[in-house]
């Protein structure tokens, strides 16, 4: 009995985040998970957990790369403070991101072209910082953004 | 106990002038009685823990960083801790190491069994045990590395209790080492001497309404076998190596119930008693060091994690803020009032009541060792009225982290993102009051069991008590100007 | 009347054969205890089971010269009069129990027995039975002034010139 809570408990875990979650979506979402942290200011699609948050060197999120039609979710965390999402483009937000929420925003990448996504509240010194860019690859004749 | 040349003062229980009233819970629910003497009752209850406990571990190290938004957190700090100090200790005694799961693996280790018990021939009991079975340091056995160890955890409060990574570690490591700990030493050596929970929980069940004891003395002046401590093919020996037939305070006796199950002659029950009112006597100078070492910590966590001295909060905040002067000064002018500025105050009350009493039958010693039991108490309550505004104010946590537990986004009981909201914040100072009132009575009123025994004269009684009972007001007093301004 | 006190010195004498018998296995038990922490403990505890053995030993002897064989054993003996017993219900734990408390402890059995042989002798008006009294009396006076004796042993400084009285 304890060894199966101590295999099933992570194994629990490991298919929630990894087969049951995605699952939540329509086939084909792209679901992308996008953390921001204030040290730094840094968007990153690293996991910032327990272990590695005092010693963290997330890799900065500059642009993720979307095809053209594809439903698009992200998965906005905050792994300190109180931020704020936004993709002025497409007049998502802004949504308040409280420290350690999920907050989830959909949208179809209907064009091919570029769209920033930024905080859009100060939130620390580096708060300049926080912004990045979902860049749609599609029909390069076709109207962007 | 002592003889004429050791020099610390024995261990003597206080006798009462009269006795406190006793319920024989077994007696009373017989369901009780076969639940505990069932083999499987212990695993049973520890079980639940072990999965909520490796949960936890779980979510400190691969959960959210955020402390209000972590189980480990929210679930430790708030509510286990709360329920520990409000409930469990002052109406179960130790209950909580009946279902710890610290000790889990190594009593697994140790016992080669989770449930059943091996009958044999091991180093003084009636069982087999397996591991080195090493005697435990005669000079470390006290609870001084408990003291230094909680003091050590205090000293980073600020971390421990925000930071689900720090949790986990300190838990992860307490874990291996009772583990380890368990196949070098005998029986639940970290339990009785390195566990920093264990520390308080062994002064505060002091308190407690319920005992386990035997029934009568008599039957186990005349056992032969001492099945309670050596155990038998009925039930382990005693982890906590605490002999039934003369056991008169709960501080060691960790109710896992293996002598209610052992005992050949059925002579050992739980019983129902007053508050603070049976066990008295403090035994050593360890045992009074952790009632001020305790006291002194209701203190500095109230100034610092309730407090609105924001630079307190940044000199104990050390991983954000980088302050490591500021750090170093809370850190040592926190172990500094524990071990020695309210100790002092406290030997100068003592040394001023001999005096204003004119004891000079009574030595020094033996009034510091007697009359420390008035911090019991005092303390114990100073902590329930510490933890009342952490369950009262954050408590609304506990609905939206049960859904979140590891604040990966999951909504499991549709309750994720339930806002805080806390309970009745204007009404916590009108329920701290009446606690710390509460601790200033039962520490006065044991002050004065205690001085009975000692002095039969009531002028002497009371001039005696006086100058402690003086240090015992301020000490509430202080306590009162913190919490309501 | 003469016909019931032969039963009554017997019934004593059985009772005094089995507390020391028990007292053998309560002092094993206590022996057991303290293996692995206090060797010289152990030793003591175990010295003193064997003590008691003897004395059992002994009474068995008496009993044979005054009543015959010995009966098979009946129900255990519920007086505590010469008990032995820890007294500090946390000595493991403190690590805390020395030879001396030891002694001690084997000691305050040993006086109890003798105690309350004595006042049984001032109880009893019948003559046999007060000569039997008196004669368990003595029997645990002597096991009382060697306990004294060894204690004194321990407790005295190892250079002492002091002899023992």
């Amino acid at each position: 009995m304890v060894l199966l809570m101590l295999i099933g408990l992570p194994a629990s875990l490991w298919c929630w985040r990894h087969l049951s979650l995605p699952h939540r979506y329509p086939p084909a979402t792209k679901l992308i998970t996008l953390t921001a942290t204030a040290d730094g200011g840094i968007w990153t699609q690293d996991p910032i957990v327990g272990y590695n948050y005092w010693w963290r060197r997330p890799n900065r999120t500059e642009q993720v790369i979307l095809n053209q039609g594809e439903h698009v979710v992200v998965r906005v965390r905050s792994a300190d403070l109180l931020h704020s999402f936004a993709i002025p483009i497409l007049r998502i937000g802004p949504l308040d991101v409280p420290a350690g929420h999920t907050l989830e925003v959909e949208f179809d990448a209907k064009r091919p072209g570029v769209l920033t996504f930024l905080c859009w509240q100060v939130c620390s010194p580096e708060h300049g910082r926080l912004h990045g860019r979902f860049v749609v690859k599609g029909d390069a004749t076709e109207e962007g953004w | 106990m002592a003889t004429a040349n050791q020099t610390i003062p024995s261990f003597v229980p206080v006798e009462t002038l009269a006795k406190p009233w006793r319920k024989d819970v077994f007696a009373c629910w017989p369901w009780l009685k076969r639940l505990v003497k069932m083999r499987s009752f212990q695993f049973l209850v520890i079980l639940p823990n072990l999965f909520l406990f490796y949960l936890f571990l779980i979510a400190g190290v691969f959960g959210t960083p955020v402390g209000n938004r972590n189980i480990i957190i929210v679930f430790v700090w708030i509510l286990w801790w709360f329920v520990l100090i409000a409930a469990m200790v002052p109406f179960g005694s130790r209950l909580w190491c009946t279902m710890c799961p610290l000790p889990f693996f190594g009593d697994w280790l140790q016992r080669g069994a989770v449930i059943g018990v091996r009958p044999g021939k091991s180093a003084g009991t009636e069982n087999t045990f397996f591991g080195a079975w090493r005697r435990w340091p005669k000079q470390l056995s006290n609870i001084w590395l408990q003291n230094f160890g909680f003091l050590f955890l205090a000293t980073f409060s600020a971390l421990l209790v925000t930071r689900p990574i720090v949790s986990a570690l300190v838990f992860g490591v307490l874990i291996l080492l009772a583990a380890g700990l368990a196949v070098v030493f005998r029986l639940r050596t970290f339990c009785n001497y390195v566990c920093p929970i264990s520390g308080f929980l062994s002064l505060y069940s002091m308190t407690s309404t319920v005992e386990l004891r035997s029934t009568d003395k008599d039957v186990c002046l005349k056992c032969k076998y001492k099945s309670c401590i050596r155990g038998s093919d009925k039930g382990w020996a005693c982890p906590w190596n605490v002999y039934m037939g003369k056991l008169d305070r709960n501080n060691y006796c960790g109710l896992c119930f293996e002598c209610v199950k052992s005992c050949p002659h059925d002579n050992i029950s739980l019983f129902l008693r007053p508050f603070a009112t049976s066990d008295v006597g403090l035994r050593g100078y360890d045992e009074v060091w952790k009632a001020s070492i305790m006291l002194v910590l209701a203190f500095t966590y109230s100034v610092v994690l309730l407090g609105p001295w924001g630079r307190l909060k940044d000199w104990a905040n050390v991983s954000e803020v980088h302050n490591w002067r500021g750090f170093g000064l809370f850190a040592a002018g926190q172990a500094l009032l524990a071990l020695v500025v309210f100790p002092g105050l406290y030997y100068l009350s003592v040394r001023l009541a001999k005096w204003y009493a004119r004891a000079d039958s009574i030595s020094t010693k033996e009034l510091f060792l007697k009359y420390a039991y008035m911090l019991v108490p005092m303390g114990l309550l100073a902590w329930i009225a510490f933890s009342v505004p952490l369950i009262m104010v954050n408590g609304s946590y506990i609905i939206s982290v049960a859904s979140d537990p590891l604040g990966w986004g999951m909504n499991l009981f549709h309750s994720s993102e339930f806002a805080w909201a806390p309970l009745y914040p204007a009404s916590v100072p009108f329920i701290q009051v009446p606690i710390l009132l509460a601790g200033l009575y039962y520490g006065l009123r044991g002050l004065h069991k205690v001085g009975s025994g000692l002095f039969p004269d009531p002028q002497q009684l009371y001039r005696s008590m006086t100058p402690p009972a003086v240090l015992l007001l301020g000490t509430t007093l202080v306590f009162m100007k913190l919490f309501i301004g | 009347m003469n016909g019931t006190v032969p039963n009554a010195a017997r019934a004593t004498l059985l009772r005094a054969i089995q507390i020391e018998a028990r007292n053998g296995i309560v002092y094993d038990s206590l022996a057991s205890l303290f293996q692995g922490y206090d060797d010289s403990v152990t030793d003591i505890f175990l010295e003193m089971a064997a003590e008691e053995r003897q004395h059992g030993a002994e009474l068995e002897q008496r009993y044979g010269e005054r009543f015959g064989a010995l009966p098979s054993p009946a129900a255990e003996p519920t007086e505590v009069i010469e008990a032995p017993d820890l007294e500090d219900p946390e000595a493991l734990i403190f690590d805390s129990m020395t030879i001396e408390q030891a002694l001690e402890a084997g000691l305050r059995a040993e006086e109890a027995a003798r105690e309350f042989y004595i006042r049984e002798v001032e109880r009893t008006s019948d003559p046999e039975l007060q000569k039997l009294y008196r004669e368990l009396g003595e029997f645990e006076e002597n096991h009382v002034r060697r306990l004294q004796e060894k204690l004194f042993e321990k407790r005295r400084p190892k250079d002492s010139t002091l002899r023992s009285s």
